[in-house]
């Protein structure tokens, strides 16, 4: 921008400098005209060329002169006719010059004036690329900072539901931890439980065999009673027997005695025996007791676990489902992350774009730079061969080759003027043959 | 077993984004930064299974490109897809008559180029 700024001060001057030598060459001549002035009459109304001017006061220099030469024959140092012919035919020379060196400034002028005309609009253009490359970054860098909010959000939805599936996971395992120091104690009291109750059984298991094993004494007192009943009746009926026909009723008595004691005997014999098979059946009753009991006990322990078993196992079936759900959860938000962080890539390939566009713009400053240099050669050299310098609108032109982008010559048509041509209509962005 | 893709483009940023999401699909990539570098490593032995080529290149071009690789034994069905900001229809028309796959204006979205992969490449 300050290389173009430059170069329209330097075309401004060039102007200003060739119009203040148009008028110095209008005073000179003015002046030329002003000397003949008198003699000739009011020039200004006649539409003369200079150069017919030039001629007409040449001729009266020279009628002059004839005069001067016959009234004064004798002065030698004044010039004749035809020193004034050649002075003014070499002011003529020099004018033609300056006729034509004007001409060419004309021209010059007239280039550059066609150059600094279609400058604004090549600037306007070059403008209007740049002004496209930013709204591209723009609209690709918005884009971008779009998804890696997105991806900022997804993973604090991430950490949150691990945080949360920490928290129900500690809490699950918490309660399966309570139930089973629940279950750990219930089987230790059940423990405590089976042990007293093994203790009441033998307890009681000993009290009965000790009573039985005392009715095993009676047994054997009443076995001593007998015995001792057996020999009195013997006694009896041998003392019956020495009392004779008085000792008979007596002897009889005796004999029923012996017969009672023998019964009794008979009786304790099997009143052992049934004491006996009492006290084996107790101890063995009791002994199965016991044992019922105590595989009683392991029963309901073993019921117990088994029905603290299901809900352990429906705390560690929550679990799972938890764990199922929050793995689904951290599916879901690691697929928001890496398809918002693909599409950020994909916004990255504005760069791409931006410099393509941005070498067009340099491309354009290159050649109007290139130009203004021609001019400026030109200016300082021989003014007398044809200059030829291109315009803006022309090295617009050649910018238009050089493009790739559709957006590119949307933007020049819209600029410099165009109409869309048959490889400009929009075509599909994707396409598979 | 992943797919290999060669990716031909004279733009840095271009060959990362795009490197990034076809690695992110699981698929193997390899890279070129023009025409002259990419021939010469399909010459020394690179099987690639599909290529994706930009146009406007320098030292070789994408057109030349696709032109010297169909002339080669062995390449004459791989599937070769542009990458390009190229606008203009006789451009593609050209692509498409040297034995292109497909034409893709920049930019283009991970997913949908992703899409077209695997419309143009079977087994992905």
């Amino acid at each position: 921008m300050t290389r173009l700024l430059l170069c329209l001060a330097a075309a401004v001057f060039l102007g200003l400098a060739f119009l203040v030598y148009g008028i110095i060459t209008q005073k000179e001549l003015s002046r030329l005209e002003e000397s003949g002035a008198a003699a000739a009459g009011n020039w200004e109304s006649e539409s003369w060329s200079d150069v017919e001017k030039l001629r007409r006061i040449a001729a009266l220099l020279a009628s002059v002169a004839e005069n001067d030469a016959g009234e004064n024959s004798l002065q030698t140092d004044k010039p004749d006719k035809a020193d004034v012919l050649a002075l003014v035919s070499s002011l003529i020379d020099e004018v033609q010059k300056r006729k034509k060196k004007d001409s060419v400034v004309t021209e010059i002028k007239n280039n550059i004036k066609a150059v600094v005309d279609s400058t604004p609009q090549f600037a306007e253009l070059l403008q209007a690329h740049l002004s496209r490359t930013n709204a591209t970054s723009e609209t690709a860098i918005i884009e971008i900072i779009k998804r890696l909010t997105e991806v900022k959000t997804a993973a604090a939805q991430l950490v949150s539901a691990l945080e949360e599936t920490r928290n129900r996971v500690a809490f699950l395992q918490g309660d399966a931890s309570t139930k089973l120091v629940e279950s750990r104690l219930l089987l230790d009291g059940l423990k405590v439980f089976q042990q007293n109750l093994n203790k009441q059984i033998h307890s009681a298991v000993e009290s009965v065999l000790e009573q039985v094993a005392d009715l095993g004494s009676f047994v054997v007192i009443i076995r001593d009673v007998t015995s001792m009943t057996n020999v009195l009746a013997i006694n009896a009926a041998i003392e019956a027997a020495r009392a004779g026909a008085a000792g008979r009723g007596f002897a009889i008595v005796a004999a029923e005695v012996r017969k009672l004691s023998t019964q009794v005997e008979m009786a304790v014999a099997q009143i052992e025996t049934r004491v006996a098979s009492i006290s084996r059946t107790v101890k063995e009753r009791l002994s199965a007791i016991s044992i019922l009991v105590e595989g009683d006990d392991e029963a309901r322990l073993v019921f117990d676990i088994a029905f603290a078993l299901p809900r352990l196992s429906g705390d560690f079936n929550t679990v799972v489902e938890e764990l199922d759900g929050f793995v689904k959860e951290t599916h879901g938000a690691v697929n928001a992350i890496l398809a918002a962080v693909i599409d950020s890539l994909g916004q990255t390939q504005f760069q791409d774009i931006t410099r393509q566009q941005i070498e067009q713009v340099q491309s354009g400053l290159v050649m109007f730079g290139k130009e203004l240099e021609d001019i400026g050669n030109i200016l300082g050299a021989d003014w007398s061969k044809p200059i030829k310098v291109k315009t803006t609108t022309e090295i617009a032109e050649t910018l238009r080759s050089g493009y790739t982008m559709l957006m590119q010559r949307r933007i020049h048509n819209a600029v410099i003027g165009g109409s869309p041509t048959d490889d400009e209509r929009n075509l599909p962005e994707i396409e598979v043959f | 077993m992943s797919k290999t893709i060669f990716i031909v483009d004279d733009s840095a940023t271009m060959v990362m984004s795009v490197k990034s999401t076809l690695e992110m699909n699981d698929f193997k990539v390899e890279t070129a930064g023009d025409g002259v570098e990419a021939l010469a490593k399909i010459k020394a032995g690179l099987k690639p299974d599909l290529v994706i080529t930009d146009i406007n290149m320098p030292n070789m071009g994408g057109m030349e490109l696709i032109k010297n690789m169909r002339a080669l034994p062995g390449l004459g069905f791989m599937p070769i897809l542009t990458l390009t900001t190229e606008g203009e229809a006789a451009k593609r028309d050209e692509a498409k008559k040297l034995g292109a796959t497909g034409w893709l204006v920049k930019p283009v979205a991970g997913p949908d180029l992703i899409k077209v992969i695997k419309q143009v490449l079977p087994g992905s």
